[in-house]
């Protein structure tokens, strides 16, 4: 929600706020009231914080400083407006004069069309039906801050222990390996420790020995690097067969969780996130989370607790020392975040550039057919040109400064090796000695604590987008907008009669496609669906099939809601040939099969054969078996609409949706679809989006759409005698015709 | 049948207030003898190149949202009907300039931005960046938040230098 920042006010109502402003204002009147943010000024608007009260006969819009009020019986209709800008409530006045009530950014659509729906009831004396606006997701209950739709709480509010316990719940099933994976990893870090110290044995006490040495014990010695190095390969090994194992079996479930979880959201709720988006969720957040539990997390306990363990013994053997190597390190640990926060930002860059580079090559190769057309190959190759060598500079740049960079770097890395040399030497100097041994022992003591405190510095970044992968995942796994069936549903089989009562609906708060519908279609029918385009016929029909939920009004078909309808039964009872024929990647048998996998081939083959596709099937070198590629495209456009209907064919649903496409095909491929649709007409309730006349001739009945409901309807006769909407429309398509000769 | 490009100029209409918006009164040809006057008393206007001509190329429609014609240019009209023009196309096209940044923070996707505009400090938020900035052909920047509002930077560089850092990740 668009607010001044960080305003720490109480909350107040509206009327509270009203009453703020006009002391005479008698709270008990108000039914309702609103906040709105913008008033009108020079040059466009400037922020305001103003409240709009509902009385019973006026309205009264309070600002700053300022009074409006408004009759209602001087009113004859109020209603939301969505401006480039932000969003406004008009008042329609009986004289037809438009007056701008108030206005606000667009985080109050939602609320304006709400407030608007309530005040044109107030003004003409009806009751008012609240109706949720799920379009609008509503706002976090904690913070105000716009919420998806479906979610509850917003991502920022959600409690870290909710994030955590959401966590928790992914990872309980694989809690024992998972404990086990990491004693290995602490086992394997302490094997690591012992080294050092065999290493002091082995110089001081034989390499450097004054005396001869006894043959045993340094084959002892020996003996216990050996099994130490096999114990630590040997833990590796087993390590690693863990971490794959749990790791497999984590991405297997998380991503089967969150497939099954998209498949069971409403079709609004899946258009609302983008594939990319979707894809991300199952393959990369997925894959974030699996190395997290698999790896990040044992990593981290085993590099606190080398950390921890090398420091004590640093201090056990000489405090000063330890001291000395230790206190560079924070000031290297912050050098270090200082670098890898500039470099980070310099490789983005570099990878912005790239991936512009690379989207003006798919640009141009998907467009390739345009290129040519327009013979503009000589632009393009200079814009792929100009966008590498864009991305060829950073990247020489970004190289540049790493390569001078660098090396600094890791000289002050090691700056506690340096100062470790310099103590140690003046010890040894002055006579106070560390052994030969001790020296090698401590070296490698303090490049082992350098490297956990590396690796911490980049723990902050990787815990970060751990954490936005989990809390991706919760998001999607909570969703309420699902589209499921009430428990209390039994199945049934469909016969086809459908009744529609005021069907009321709207994609985005302020336009309203659809307007009290009222339609009876009965068993064997066939209606003829016309109007304009975008007028509401696609949407009728996706409600008719239960993709969407209406606002108001109810389907019904044989009687039954169809939101009472399990959803099995209304898939089996309703089939579709839609415009966009889409085929999966997959055999032409399998997509035909689609429909009944359990059909026979016999099947099959009778349902190509009444959808006239059979005869171009088999001429293909595969024969049914031929490969259609994504979106089936080395098919021809007729090929795949044949497809579709035998598709539907197979299902032999009662309630036969049908969308033609006004795709231009030859006589006879057309000839050949129109029998294969007169065959899939047969015996079922057929509503069928027409534009064809000859398909509207056959129609018991049509039905024409004009600005959200239903204006005309009957037989073809009927209708042309009427005059009307439809006249009109058979008249225009006549004349184009003519043209067409 | 043809679509005629109706030019709307002060020859042939003339806007008025009515209520809080304009109003318009236009003559039209039907035929080459007469011409009837159309009344509108609400009329609604689209800016054409909302970015790059604020004042020219402005479409003109009746209630039902059908255009009428276009305005080639509304500084051709007489003083009056040109500041009411303007106010309504300015009211309408509406976006809060950012004058600095002061904090930009990204978590969960999301970046929520707290900024300094013409009308004052302004807090939105902004649900994935890459997607809803972009940079016009003159160089100004769009932000568009969750909720649809826009927000305009008119030069990145002129932005102080603190500010510029802030955002540069996103450009």
């Amino acid at each position: 929600m668009l607010h001044a920042a960080k305003k720490k006010e109480p909350m107040r109502t509206p009327t509270e706020l009203a009453h703020m402003y006009d002391e005479q204002l008698n709270t008990e009147q108000v039914l309702f009231s609103f906040f709105y943010n913008r008033s009108v000024d020079e040059g466009g608007y400037d922020r305001a914080e103003g409240v709009v009260c509902l009385l019973e006969d006026r309205l009264l819009a309070y600002d700053e400083g300022s009074r409006c009020e408004y009759p209602l019986v001087l009113l004859k209709s109020a209603r939301m407006e969505k401006t480039p800008g932000g969003v406004q409530i008009c008042l329609v006045t009986k004289s037809g004069e438009e007056h701008a009530l108030c206005a606000s950014d667009r985080s109050a659509a939602g609320a304006f069309a709400d407030a608007a729906a309530r005040i044109r009831a107030q003004i003409e004396g009806e009751a008012y039906e609240a109706h949720e606006h799920k379009k609008m997701g509503g706002v976090c209950p904690k913070c105000h801050r716009p919420l998806a739709p479906g979610a509850s709480v917003c991502p920022r509010c959600r409690s870290k222990k909710d994030l955590l316990a959401g966590i928790l719940s992914i990872i309980k099933p694989f809690r024992l390996t998972l404990a086990f994976s990491i004693l290995l990893f602490i086992a394997g870090s302490l094997l690591q420790l012992i080294t050092p110290y065999v290493s002091r044995v082995l110089v001081d006490d034989y390499i450097r020995a004054d005396k001869k040495p006894a043959l045993v014990a340094f084959a002892s010695v020996v003996l216990t690097v050996f099994l130490v190095g096999l114990l630590s390969k040997l833990l590796g090994i087993l390590r690693g067969l863990l971490t794959i194992h749990m790791g497999e079996g984590v991405i297997v479930k998380l991503r089967g969780q969150i497939f099954d979880k998209i498949n069971r959201l409403s079709l609004g709720c899946i258009r609302r996130r983008t594939t990319g988006e979707l894809m991300q969720r199952v393959n990369s957040d997925t894959e974030v989370i699996r190395d997290f539990i698999t790896r990040e997390m044992a990593t981290v306990i085993e590099q606190i607790l080398i950390l921890a363990s090398v420091t004590v013994l640093l201090f056990l053997y000489d405090w000063k020392l330890a001291l000395l190597v230790l206190v560079p390190a924070p000031l290297v640990m912050l050098l270090y975040m200082v670098f890898h926060r500039y470099i980070r930002r310099m490789y983005h860059r570099q990878w912005k550039m790239n991936a512009r580079a690379n989207t003006v090559l798919h640009d141009i190769f998907s467009g390739m057919r345009v290129v040519k057309t327009y013979g503009t190959e000589k632009k393009e190759i200079a814009r792929y040109d100009e966008a590498i060598d864009a991305e060829r500079r950073i990247q020489i740049r970004n190289e540049v400064f790493f390569g001078k960079i660098q090396p600094i770097l890791s000289f002050l890395m090691g700056i506690g090796q340096y100062l470790l040399l310099f103590y140690a030497g003046k010890m040894i100097l002055d006579g106070k000695g560390m052994t030969y041994g001790e020296l090698t022992q401590f070296t490698a003591y303090v490049t082992m604590v350098y490297g956990p405190l590396r690796y911490m510095t980049t723990l902050p970044r990787r815990l970060v987008r751990t954490a936005t992968a989990f809390s991706n995942i919760l998001e999607l796994l909570e969703d309420q907008d699902v589209m499921e069936d009430r428990t209390d549903t039994e199945e049934m089989e469909i016969e086809g009669n459908i009744e529609i009562r005021d069907l009321t609906f709207a994609y985005e708060e302020d336009k309203e496609v659809l307007r009290n519908v009222n339609l009876d279609i009965r068993t064997g029918e066939m209606i003829g669906l016309v109007g304009r385009s975008g007028v509401g016929k696609t949407t009728l029909i996706n409600l008719i099939m239960h993709m969407y939920e209406s606002d108001k009004g109810v389907i019904r078909i044989d009687g039954r809601d169809v939101r009472e309808i399990p959803k099995e039964s209304l898939r089996k009872g309703i089939g579709a040939v839609l415009q966009e024929t889409y085929l999966f990647s997959g055999s032409i048998y399998d997509n035909i099969a689609y429909a009944k996998p359990n059909a026979t081939k016999e099947e099959v083959i009778a349902a190509a054969m009444t959808a006239r596709a059979h005869e171009f099937i088999v001429k293909m070198p595969d024969g049914y078996n031929s490969y259609v590629g994504e979106k089936g495209c080395t098919l021809s456009g007729g090929e795949r609409q044949r497809i579709a209907i035998a598709r539907a064919l197979l299902r032999d649903p009662k309630i036969l949706i049908l969308d033609e496409a006004t795709s231009a095909l030859d006589t006879e491929t057309e000839a050949q679809v129109q029998e294969a649709l007169a065959e899939l007409i047969k015996g079922r309730t057929v509503i069928a989006i027409a534009h064809r006349l000859s398909t509207l001739r056959n129609a018991t009945r049509i039905v024409v759409l004009d600005r959200g409901t239903v204006a005309e309807q009957g037989t073809h006769d009927e209708l042309m005698r009427q005059n009307g909407i439809y006249y009109g429309l058979v008249m225009a398509q006549r004349q184009m015709n003519k043209r067409k000769d | 049948m043809s679509v005629k490009n109706v030019l709307i100029t002060p020859r042939n209409a003339v806007f008025t207030q009515k209520g809080d918006f304009p109003a318009m009164v236009m003559k039209a040809k039907n035929t080459p003898q007469y011409s009837v006057e159309l009344h509108f008393s609400r009329v609604y206007l689209r800016r054409a190149f909302p970015a790059a001509e604020p004042y020219r190329y402005i479409s003109v429609a009746g209630k039902d949202e059908r255009e009428v014609g276009m305005i080639p240019d509304i500084n051709e009209f007489p003083e009056a009907q040109r500041k009411l023009l303007k106010k309504e196309l300015d009211r309408l096209y509406f976006m809060p300039k950012i004058l600095r940044v002061d904090d930009v923070k990204d978590r969960f996707g999301r970046t929520t931005f707290h900024v300094k505009t013409d009308i004052g400090p302004l807090c939105f938020t902004v649900q994935d960046v890459y997607r809803n900035l972009f940079r016009l052909p003159d160089g100004r920047l769009i932000l568009t938040d969750i909720d649809g509002n826009r927000f305009e930077i008119e030069d990145v560089t002129a932005l102080e230098k603190k500010s510029y850092k802030k955002i540069e990740l996103y450009i």
